[in-house]
């Protein structure tokens, strides 16, 4: 049944096989834990070891809200990711659509994956290079009953996406190889926005991009979000443009949200030692070089977190914190340090201004 | 470690690199010959760390491989000159290039993954590079080995005897960077070329990284030549810019004063693009693509998407002029003195 | 499954087509003559009928051994003479052609077909498929090919389809375990995961996105092992155990003319040749193919 609401465009109200009420959210992560096998030696004997790419991490994702995941390689942001997506399945926890557990219901699946689209990062290999653009973007119309049965409805509706997303409507019949990187994120998204979904998931969309181009894309993302009310899930490492299109952002670090609150919390005072080593570590303009050894040292071997905390081997903030070994052996729950603004560290409140981020 | 910079002599005034109107194009006859750079000048002093910034299609790569004469099959330098340290490198012999490369100039490269030969521990390619820059006769493998731990420690890498016997796969992406940084300083170069070095690095990597090269040059006294597409990065490691587009260099000068004051309207496009890490910031795109080397527009050729444009534009391309009396250039007439932009 | 695009080998075929135009431009001057002689070749087979009077099996004892037209003793009407039993040699050399090419294109044909399914299931789908075939593969690669082409030839008797099946046997893994290759390539790239991310069937996965990927590929592997193939065919046909008689193929011709070659030089020399420029043919063009195909079209 369709939802008709007036801040929309109504001309690009396809058929909404979910109905939300506005207190379900749209995605819901509870707890989710994603193991993967690590390769095996040929003759080595036993199970074979398990990286933990995502250790127990909740979020959830309201209706036309927004939610940027922030975090290098390793971080484990790509996981939830393709989580989210519906593209793997946790190896604990529950990934919740609408209220519904995310199982193994084919059927449940499917329209799931019709209202969360994926947007990768590299445009080059993101697009089939031997199909045209048309079908392309169309093809996550294909076999669909209703609306977009009928070749022409098809059509229509890619030429409307085109328009869209700011491409001519002979780009349809064109091939991936004769765009350029930015033209093609564009079909990624016009591709993105074919099911008339309720998500999208960007996968560091402009990372591949020239910088010039990059402001584009960004741009036209945070046109189409107030136009079409969708709600978007910004993977990056970049936090400028995390910050242009979310409300909330949550910080990773090795599998685990160390962080989380509005970007002007984040970038303003964050919290975490991570979280403040990743903030100085990008150039700003206003400021020069940071010594972020101050904060945190070189990277170091991969540990495993266990019980711990994951940044305990990094961390150079002095903490005065009366037990110090709670870093080993206890891992930091995200709690609240002021309103909304979640960390989770044993250390806050324990540490003197000036290892605080305070100057 | 660093030897006696006898190849600059101590005339301070002299270069250390300098290029001077470097063309190159893809030469083939039927494309009749593509102009991807076209006319590129400029001068590095002894000391000081030099930041090239433009997108892809810029010929910024370019630039830094026609000075090592590294031009992959099809492209040639048509004209201009190169001279490190007053020699002209493009007319160089081959042996004497060899001898000169790792010695006078050097480069680090964007990717530190093929850098570095996966089949062979560090310590072997550590070895063979010295091999070529400091004479290896009469030393025994052990000194050999210690001048390299010697490098790691230079580039701040944490337990350098452990990362000697172990495998490039073994290794992060920031520690290869820097085990290629220490290659490429061990024969005490007077100028490092560095192509997006960090570009393949996540951003706390980058930070240390680039702090510990930033810190290594003052105290080493070589010149950098700092490639990138991040004018902030730039922006942090050098003293002096230019910004390239096209295959053209646009604007040229003292960072401080380039960025305070751009006078090429893809300078200030470029820094008012840049989104900023806060919130209810504006985000203000450059429309349009950059411009196919097949098919360069006629006059200056930022033309199409700037703002500022008038059919003058279409007239030629601009001359670099000078802008300021420290060397601060840029080809536009629009904002030079009598143009109409602000 | 309805579709909405081109069914599913086109989108490759043009590609090729496209590519194949551009590289056209850049042709080297061998590969020019190469594609001249093999659309002689093709034609020529193909319209043999049309283009020679005698007919290749008509035996005329009296005119048995002339040698070529420019040869003393030759005349014009058997402008490549006769064999030892009065056939003309032009009309077995064209006849023959046809047969020889017929074998070759049919063998690709289904070889390749039966290869690149293969290959596509076992690399995408993995798990135990994968590895059976590829244990199969490995034991077909490692036997020594001629040897098992008589052995299967003889115990199967000599005609037409039988040479075929023998060759396109010997043919398929070569294809399997190339396109498995490819396929686990193109099986991590964004787009299949993005298609399998909304739910297409496998199935449909494989046929709508990794087929038209591996065809290049596939496209220049076929070109070499053509040679291969035409080969084969010959050897076997040269021992007997291919094309019966009174049927022509240039193996067959080569080894009626062996016994009397002191004789008749001709009788061995031309189909031999024919054979040689065949196969010189097909590696040419496989090569050239990819040297165009493969880089432009993964080209970005």
């Amino acid at each position: 049944m369709t939802v008709a609401n007036s801040q929309r465009d109504t001309s690009l109200v396809g058929t909404r096989v979910l109905n939300p009420s506005p207190a379900t959210p749209l995605i819901e992560l509870d707890r989710v834990v994603v193991d993967f096998e690590k390769r095996q030696a040929v003759f080595q004997r036993g199970r074979p070891d398990l990286l933990r790419a995502v250790d127990e991490v909740s979020l959830s994702i309201a209706n036309g809200e927004s939610l940027g995941l922030v975090g290098e390689s390793g971080s484990g942001k790509t996981t939830v990711g393709r989580l989210a997506a519906g593209m793997l399945a946790p190896t604990s926890g529950i990934v919740r659509a609408n209220g519904q557990v995310l199982g193994q219901d084919r059927g449940a699946l499917a329209s799931y994956r019709r209202n969360v689209q994926i947007v990768f990062q590299d445009p080059y290999s993101s697009l089939d290079p031997r199909m045209r653009v048309g079908s392309i973007i169309a093809e996550p119309l294909f076999g669909r009953e209703g609306a977009w049965s009928t070749r022409s409805a098809r059509k229509e509706r890619v030429d409307e996406l085109l328009n869209l997303v700011g491409l001519l409507p002979d780009a349809a019949s064109m091939y991936p190889h004769q765009f350029s990187g930015g033209q093609r994120q564009r079909i990624a998204l016009a591709r993105a926005l074919s099911s008339d979904p309720r998500l999208i998931i960007l996968d560091e969309p402009t990372s591949a991009l020239d910088v010039s181009i990059r402001a584009q894309i960004l741009k036209l993302l945070k046109d189409l979000q107030r136009r079409l009310n969708v709600s978007y899930l910004v993977i990056s490492h970049d936090l400028g443009s995390v910050a242009y299109l979310v409300s909330r952002v949550a910080v990773m670090y090795r599998g685990r949200i160390v962080e989380q609150g509005s970007p002007a919390q984040i970038y303003r005072t964050p919290q975490h030692p991570y979280s403040r080593l990743l903030l100085a570590s990008v150039p700003r303009e206003d400021t020069s070089f940071i010594m972020t050894e101050d904060i945190a040292v070189n990277e170091p071997e991969a540990i495993d977190a266990g019980t711990g905390c994951g940044f305990r081997n990094r961390c150079n903030l002095r903490c005065q914190l009366p037990e110090p070994s709670r870093c080993e052996d206890t891992r930091p729950r995200l709690l609240a340090a002021t309103d909304n603004h979640f960390v989770a560290c044993h250390g806050i409140g324990a540490r003197s201004g000036v290892d605080n981020g305070e100057s | 470690m660093r030897m006696s910079s006898d190849s600059v002599g101590a005339d301070a005034a002299t270069p250390a690199l300098e290029v001077k109107n470097l063309c190159v194009s893809t030469g083939r006859k039927r494309d009749k010959g593509r102009q991807l750079l076209d006319g590129i000048s400029f001068k590095l002093m002894p000391g000081e760390a030099l930041g090239v910034v433009g997108e892809s299609g810029s010929g910024k790569s370019l630039t830094s491989l026609a000075i090592l004469r590294l031009l992959p099959r099809g492209l040639s330098v048509d004209a201009g000159e190169i001279l490190l340290g007053g020699v002209d490198v493009l007319a160089m012999s081959a042996r004497d290039l060899r001898q000169a490369r790792g010695r006078k100039f050097s480069m680090v490269l964007q990717d530190p993954m093929s850098s570095l030969d996966p089949c062979f521990q560090i310590r072997s390619q550590m070895r063979e590079a010295l091999q070529n820059v400091v004479s290896a006769s009469g030393k025994s493998r052990r000194e050999i080995d210690e001048i390299c731990e010697d490098l790691l420690q230079r580039v701040r890498m944490p337990e350098p005897d452990v990362v000697l016997r172990k495998y490039p796969h073994e290794l992060s992406g920031g520690m290869r960077q820097r085990v290629t940084s220490a290659i490429a300083l061990s024969g005490g170069p007077d100028v490092l070329i560095a192509d997006e070095p960090t570009t393949a690095l996540d951003v706390t990597t980058q930070a240390l990284y680039l702090s510990m090269l930033k810190q290594l040059q003052i105290s080493t006294g070589f010149s950098l030549m700092f490639i990138s597409h991040d004018l902030l990065l730039v922006k942090q490691m050098c003293d002096r810019l230019i910004v390239m587009y096209a295959g053209q260099v646009v604007e040229e000068g003292p960072l401080g004063e380039v960025l305070a004051s751009p006078q090429h309207p893809y300078t200030r496009a470029l820094l008012r693009s840049i989104p900023k890490p806060d919130v209810d910031a504006e985000l203000f795109p450059i429309d349009g693509y950059p411009p196919d080397p097949a098919a360069y527009p006629p006059g200056c050729r930022f033309a199409p998407r700037c703002a500022h444009a008038r059919d003058a534009c279409d007239g030629g391309v601009p001359d670099a002029a000078p802008r300021s009396a420290s060397g601060h250039v840029a080809r536009c007439i629009g904002t030079a003195d009598g143009g109409w932009v602000a | 499954m309805s579709m909405h695009s081109a069914p599913v080998g086109m989108p490759g075929l043009s590609a090729i087509v496209r590519g194949v135009i551009r590289g056209t431009r850049e042709m080297p001057p061998t590969v020019l003559v190469c594609v001249f002689l093999l659309v002689t070749l093709v034609l020529s087979a193909m319209f043999a009928p049309l283009l020679v009077d005698h007919s290749p099996t008509y035996q005329d004892l009296i005119r048995r051994m002339q040698p070529p037209a420019w040869v003393e003793g030759g005349s014009a009407d058997y402008l490549l003479g006769t064999d030892g039993l009065g056939r003309d040699m032009l009309s077995r050399l064209l006849y023959g052609g046809r047969i020889s090419l017929a074998v070759a294109g049919l063998a690709m044909l289904f070889g390749a077909s039966f290869g690149t399914l293969l290959g596509l299931w076992a690399g995408y789908f993995g798990g135990i498929v994968d590895a059976v075939v590829m244990r199969v593969v490995d034991v077909l690669l490692a036997l020594p090919t001629l040897l098992v082409a008589i052995v299967l030839a003889v115990a199967i008797g000599p005609s037409f389809w039988n040479v075929v099946f023998v060759v396109s046997f010997l043919l398929w893994p070569k294809i399997t375990r190339q396109i498995r290759g490819e396929v686990l390539a193109v099986k991590e790239q964004d787009y299949v995961k993005y298609a399998e991310g909304i739910g297409r069937s496998r199935l449909s996965v494989m046929l709508r996105h990794l087929l038209p990927n591996v065809t290049p590929s596939l496209v220049v592997v076929a070109t070499l092992e053509l040679g291969h193939v035409v080969l084969l065919e010959a050897s076997l046909s040269f021992i007997g155990a291919g094309i019966p008689p009174p049927n022509p193929s240039w193996g067959v011709m080569v080894d009626e003319g062996r016994a009397l070659l002191a004789t008749g030089w001709w009788l061995s020399l031309f189909p031999g040749l024919a054979i040689m420029v065949t196969v010189l043919i097909f590696n040419t063009l496989g090569d050239w193919l990819r040297d165009i195909l493969d880089p432009r079209l993964k080209l970005r």
